[in-house]
């Protein structure tokens, strides 16, 4: 088979934030790679959703979206004297560059205001972890021009709150919930789906973004890919939160970009919304991605590897690839969520080639899995001092320059299937070889999730195709 | 366990006496030294399992990472306690012996009984004779705490520094009538697996 047709140069990714936690922005990058083609992903499935956005500067189309979607939302219950908190999540930021989120958020201030005339809306920014990241963010994206000085970082070792919740008292943080009313500002990139397998991806920042570290502790540590979601759940149906919540909004997703804004009043009819969409469109790209044979993978991008996009496809859809974790016929033996999840370790990769990610996050399994060729000395320094992978360098080897390293990983891998994990949405940065792979996978793959798996995964959550149609 | 292989080191002229390090760190290796008004942070190097969180919260750029020319091993062996102890402690946790409790230092469910069995009677203690809680933090607060708790009952965490929360509820915790409002979530089914899965343990263990 030949890729006539789909030899388009590299997309370029977006730019890589200075961080703290990261090395510098790195000037090589995957894209510079030679000999690497980008692959669109209508291309492999002509159906994906369309976006409205696809990561420009210009995001006037998620300002309409959002102003639009909120115009039938009801923000009656926001007086002009109270307070509210408009809560983000640090990921939202690593989708498309981050400015579709930062300008959902401004527009919901925006609207909030105008429609309600009060003028206390605050921006609670919740990082993953580092103390510096909140304020990282807030400099990146001037979300403090964008809320008028009104914002606010947290992070899960900040204050917490109790909360009642159906499985007792749970803590969230006091900086989310200390204002009149919150709303709930979220994104249905699918993400992790092997530890929360589409359920109820809705309040899953309830039980996390929003949480204290101890009732993060409580999913990672005791429950399992399903059984987890209860967590969040909990904390969203206390009587708490529902007391607080004024409204929800989310950027819907496909692999292309960014498809619209989506607001509600009631948190389970935007669930279930999100959860069709998650399901419809990423399913044949998930199914496609468990059908890769072998590869070499470079993750090059500003948020932890797991995180990274290729095609809007975060780089641990392939890492755990092993398994069609939408399929909820699948058991997960009430194994906790690190057990659970090691059944679908990805075979398909052959090497990894590490150019820029952030640090913090443990992903020593990585070295242990594959051959991990660190691309530049910078990127080697943060692994050597990061405190949650003190054994990652024992097993990681370090190249000169990025082109050595995935030589090597070619070398090493014995396959030239090469796929960037560079933050892009749209389109994947692959190889030749590699997007011949792809485009001879695509087809049955469509039929499969068209035929078979869609109406299922659909089912098993209550979700009538017909109406999603 | 953890490979300890850097040390942090305070830099008293840009130190500025903030008490944020010492809020943040695990072991209780930093101390702020002197009058409230004039105290420095002050670091017990033996005490540093390297999590560099008093790096990450400092604003002042006063504190250093140093190499350190032989790296230590900060670890409690099982085989150091009754075997016997070791299993009911676990059990009385409610944690399975081999699950692991901190991903980035590698430490087991049992190597904290252990470390508890051993002395160990608050975090800092736990921290620092295991190497938990000096990385992510996403798994270890619960675990530490049930394993703590379940051998020296409610902790005094008043000498503590960092704060923390008594949430400890694991899967079996979840009563049957919020199990079974959420269908979707399998949480009985899952239940009934531990059940069976702690059964088929303690058979195997009795067999032995």
């Amino acid at each position: 088979m030949t890729i006539t047709g789909s030899i388009h140069p590299p997309v370029e990714p977006p730019e890589v934030m200075l961080t703290a936690y990261g090395p510098a922005p790195q000037t090589a990058r995957g894209r510079d790679i030679p000999g690497l083609v980008s692959l669109p992903v209508h291309e492999l499935f002509p159906d994906i959703p369309r976006a409205i956005y696809h990561g420009a500067a210009d995001t006037d189309p998620v300002r309409a979206a959002a102003i639009r979607v909120l115009s039938s939302v009801d923000m009656s219950m926001i007086k002009p004297t109270d307070t509210v908190n408009v809560l983000c999540s640090e990921h939202g930021f690593g989708m498309l560059g981050g400015h579709a989120y930062a300008q959902m958020l401004e527009t919901i201030k925006d609207e909030i205001e105008r429609r309600t005339g009060c003028l206390k809306v605050r921006l609670v920014v919740i990082a993953w972890l580092g103390a510096k990241e909140p304020g990282e963010l807030i400099e990146y994206y001037e979300l403090d021009r964008r809320f008028d000085g009104k914002v606010r970082g947290a992070t899960p070792m900040d204050q917490g709150i109790p909360i009642e919740t159906a499985m007792g008292t749970l803590y969230g943080l006091r900086k989310v919930y200390d204002g009149d009313w919150i709303v709930h500002a979220h994104y249905d990139d699918p993400r992790e789906i092997y530890v929360h397998r589409a359920i109820d991806r809705i309040t899953k920042p309830f039980g996390m973004s929003y949480a204290r570290m101890e009732t993060r502790s409580l999913f990672h540590i005791t429950m399992g890919p399903r059984s987890g979601n209860f967590i969040g759940r909990a904390i969203a149906d206390s009587e708490f939160v529902r007391s607080k919540l004024a409204f929800s909004t989310t950027l819907v997703t496909s692999p292309d970009g960014i498809l619209a804004v989506d607001a509600d009043n009631d948190l389970n009819a935007i669930g279930t919304r999100m959860t069709a969409n998650i399901l419809s469109s990423y399913g044949k790209m998930l199914t496609l991605f468990r059908r890769i044979t072998d590869c070499v993978a470079v993750i090059d991008g500003g948020k932890w590897p797991y995180y990274v996009h290729a095609g809007g496809m975060i780089f641990g859809h392939l890492f755990y690839n092993g398994v069609d974790w939408f399929d909820l016929d699948r058991d997960d033996e009430g194994k906790p969520v690190e057990r659970a999840i090691a059944v679908g370790l990805s075979k398909s990769i052959k090497a990894v080639v590490l150019n820029q990610a952030l640090i913090g996050l443990n992903f020593t399994s990585l070295t242990v899995l594959y051959p991990t060729i660190i691309a530049n000395e910078q990127m080697a320094a943060m692994m050597r001092h990061d405190f949650s992978n003190p054994s990652f360098m024992d097993r990681a080897d370090v190249a000169a320059n990025l082109f050595e390293a995935v030589e090597t990983a070619v070398e090493r891998g014995g396959t030239d299937k090469i796929i960037v994990f560079d933050g892009s949405y749209g389109s994947l940065n692959v190889s030749p070889t590699m997007a011949e792979h792809l485009l001879e996978l695509a087809p049955e793959c469509a039929r499969e999730v068209d035929d078979e798996l869609l109406p299922k995964w659909l089912k098993q959550r209550g979700i009538d195709p017909p109406a999603l149609r | 366990m953890k490979n300890v292989k850097q040390v942090i080191e305070i830099v008293d002229e840009n130190c500025t006496g903030c008490y944020r390090c010492e809020r943040a760190c695990p072991t209780g290796a930093i101390a702020m030294v002197g009058a409230r008004k004039e105290a420095l942070a002050v670091v017990t190097p033996r005490a540093c399992i390297a999590c560099f969180r008093c790096i990450d919260v400092c604003d002042d750029d006063a504190i250093d990472i140093a190499e350190l020319d032989e790296p230590h091993m900060v670890r409690t062996s099982t085989k150091t306690v009754d075997p016997q102890a070791l299993t009911e402690l676990c059990e009385k946790a409610g944690l399975p012996p081999n699950q692991v409790a901190c991903l980035c230092s590698s430490t087991k469910v049992k190597e904290l009984a252990a470390a508890v069995l051993s002395g160990a009677s608050t975090f800092e203690e736990l921290a620092l004779a295991t190497g938990a809680a000096s990385g992510c933090l996403l798994y270890c607060s619960v675990p530490m705490r049930r394993v703590l708790v379940a051998h020296v009952g409610e902790i005094d965490d008043k000498s503590s520094h960092v704060r923390r929360y008594d949430t400890d509820k694991v899967l079996l915790d979840i009563p049957e009538d919020a199990a079974d409002a959420y269908p979707l979530f399998a949480l009985r089914q899952e239940q009934d697996a531990v059940r069976r899965r702690h059964e088929a343990r303690k058979a195997r263990e009795a067999a032995l």
